[in-house]
């Protein structure tokens, strides 16, 4: 390959993730130990589930907000060249996606309430054989990408 | 054809017929229990009674849904007005479509079995991206059907022609021989009854319609579950001897094998391939027949399919995947859709004439790859132990349940009982062995050719598929490597076509995985 893509997301992005795992995880744990709580409290159930629901919570807190959001952070690189956008991303298979920019049909970007919290958003670019999108730019910096693939695009066309 | 169109009145019967077919087969489910009751019990007055309620039933609903497809009939109205498409229907949501002859993908005729007692028929308007039955005009008679259908070619033909020629002129052999696309069809193709026998007992589904039967009876044998029936039933099946138990099963597989072969020779009938200049067209079907067209540009990976039987024989199937423009929706790296539309153009070729057929039907993709490189020697192994690791891990775990349940339930240990019973044993080694041999198959039957402009892969331990994807249809491709993998220096690759993916490959050098994304991005 010429050209390894080098460049990665806003480093806010972690913390959407972070943050996203924070509310997974307080779902789940609601899920996990309200009802082995309630149970125990009224009832001669025994506590033992309470507690091991207690660890599954913990340990998928430790997972999902302390370890991997920065590992999926520095694992996913991408890089915008002329003729191609390329990401690589994944930690145990790792994906290696090329778009050839003839065939991009249009492009967007869009930002749900947690990214806007950050101020970022993703860029999303659809081909005739499905989308691709980069999570987590600042919004400046994705509406510039944006606009950048579309100036691109429109150099080269090709039919499907 | 500018002014708007009803459709044929046979409408009425055959929608009435349409909706009233899943109300009486309910209708008489739930009614034939008591009726033949009533006669086991020799209670005839109820059973005229009963006979009379469910014939008011029957007439109800036949008058219900003749109402309804007669309002139905006077909603829905088509016609064909500068280069668009007009479809009005629906008696409560009006539906009013309008589709652009532009963005049509294929003009399809079906003709199912009460179409074809009134001798009328469908137009089905595949668009792209388009979903559902908006596309479909019912009901047509088979002159207007047609009319509307060569009028839809011929604006397209035209306007295909002109932006053709102004912006990529010369780009296949069709578009540099305009005269083609005028040309009356010519048929290459029209299947000899001997081979529509042996494409329907040649066909590998045959064996998965067998294991769909055997899902269906079983389900019947729950809902009689606890009758007298089902008791008798169970005693006769567990006192037979095992050779008898082995026929019967022989010949249930048999027999479902014929019922589906059966099933594929009424599909097939009559199967035709016209190749028809920029189309190609396909006609087939006994009870519901089908005219299927489909623009040879639009093609974006055509597949080269034979299973076991077949590959014995040296026949194939060839499809092809054409565009369906389904821009929302997930990363399209879904694993299973690469089936998705696929359309056969001919269900049975000798695999000697392949080559030929394709170079005169699809001559875009003659000059596609033969020679297949093999994948590395790394490979090989990892592809028996793949096998053999679903192999061994469901091996545990059937032999933990069974010995969990023998230890709950008291007597002998699962050990001991199999000492006891060393026929057992087979069960272990048969499909350790077969897994083994698959796996090494599977790796001898890959293989991956590609040149400046095609991309040939080609897969499977029993049979044989081979894609062929044109390097400019390819939309996105993908490098993906696991763990284990990447100690190997092995990579999968994989990609989608504008009809979702193509056929992914396994194992290849991790460095031809890296040239054939540099290789998908070159311009010309």
């Amino acid at each position: 390959m010429r050209q390894e893509p080098d460049k990665l997301l806003s480093k806010k992005m972690a913390g959407v993730w972070r943050l996203r795992g924070i509310l997974g995880t307080l779902f789940t744990g609601i899920l996990l130990v309200l009802p082995s709580a309630i149970l125990t409290n009224l009832t001669a159930f025994p506590d033992i589930f309470l507690w091991i629901g207690v660890a599954v919570t913990a340990a998928i807190f430790l997972v999902f907000v302390a370890i991997l959001p920065h590992i999926w952070w520095t694992h996913f690189k991408y890089a915008i060249t002329d003729d191609e956008i390329i990401i690589k991303r994944g930690i145990f298979i790792v994906e290696h996606t090329v778009v050839p920019m003839i065939k991009i049909q249009y492009t967007d970007t869009s930002y749900g309430p947690i990214l806007r919290l950050f101020k970022l958003a993703s860029v999303k670019v659809m081909t005739a054989g499905g989308t691709e999108e980069i999570p987590g730019q600042l919004l400046a910096e994705a509406t510039e990408m944006r606009d950048r693939i579309t100036d691109l695009v429109k150099l080269v066309k090709e039919n499907v | 054809m500018s002014n708007t169109h009803r459709v044929s009145k046979a409408y009425v019967p055959v929608i009435a017929f349409k909706f009233s077919r899943a109300w009486l087969v309910l209708l008489l489910l739930y009614t034939l229990g008591p009726l033949t009751e009533n006669v086991g019990a020799g209670r005839i007055v109820p059973f005229v009674s009963n006979g009379v309620l469910i014939g008011g039933g029957v007439l109800a609903i036949l008058l219900i849904c003749l109402l309804f497809a007669w309002f139905s009939y006077l909603r829905i109205s088509w016609k064909l007005e500068g280069e668009e498409v007009y479809i009005t229907k629906g008696i409560i949501k009006r539906v009013n479509k309008r589709i652009p002859v532009s963005k049509i993908q294929s003009v399809d005729m079906i003709e199912s079995i009460p179409e074809r007692m009134f001798s009328v028929a469908t137009v089905k308007i595949d668009t792209a991206g388009g979903e559902g039955d908006d596309g479909k005009i019912p009901c047509l008679s088979k002159t207007e059907a047609a009319a509307l259908r060569s009028a839809i070619f011929a604006i397209k033909n035209g306007t295909i022609m002109a932006e053709e020629f102004a912006s990529e002129p010369a780009v296949s052999a069709t578009s540099a021989a305009p005269v083609q696309r005028i040309m009356e069809a010519n048929t290459m193709y029209r299947m000899p009854v001997k081979n529509l026998i042996f494409t329907g007992i040649s066909s590998s589904k045959t064996i998965l319609f067998a294991f769909v039967l055997i899902g269906g009876i079983s389900q019947i044998f729950q809902i009689f579950q606890g009758t007298d029936l089902y008791e008798k039933l169970a005693d006769t099946l567990l006192g037979l001897a095992v050779p008898i138990l082995v026929a019967l099963v022989l010949v249930f597989l048999v027999v479902s094998w014929a019922v589906s072969a059966i099933g594929i020779m009424i599909n097939n009938y009559g199967f035709t391939v016209k190749n028809a200049g920029a189309k190609v067209e396909i006609e087939k079907g006994l009870l519901e027949h089908k005219t299927v067209s489909i623009e040879k540009n639009r093609i974006q990976e055509v597949r080269i399919a034979s299973g076991f039987i077949r590959k014995l024989i040296g026949y194939a199937e060839i499809s092809v995947k054409t565009a369906t423009l389904k821009v929302q929706g997930d990363g399209g790296n879904g694993k299973n859709d690469d089936v998705i539309g696929l359309k056969i153009i001919h269900p049975f070729i000798k695999i000697s004439e392949v080559d030929y057929f394709i170079k005169e039907l699809l001559p875009d993709f003659a000059g596609a790859p033969k020679v297949f490189d093999a994948l590395p020697k790394r490979a090989h192994f990892r592809s028996v132990r793949r096998y053999l690791i679903w192999t061994i891990a469901s091996i545990v775990i059937c032999t933990l349940t069974s010995a969990l349940i023998m230890h709950f339930a008291g007597g002998p240990t699962y050990v001991e009982f199999l000492l006891g019973h060393p026929l057992l044993f087979i069960a272990y080694i048969i499909p350790t062995l077969w897994a083994a041999l698959t796996g090494y198959l599977a790796y001898l039957g890959k293989g991956l050719a590609i040149t400046d402009s095609f991309i040939s892969i080609k897969s499977g331990a029993y049979g044989r598929t081979t894609s062929i994807v044109p390097r400019r249809k390819i939309q996105i491709a993908i490098c993906s490597s696991n763990p284990f993998q990447r100690m190997k220096n092995l990579a999968t690759i994989k990609g989608t076509t504008g009809a979702h993916a193509f056929l992914p490959l396994m194992d290849v050098e991790k460095s031809t995985a890296e040239d054939f994304l540099e290789w998908s991005i070159k311009v010309k």
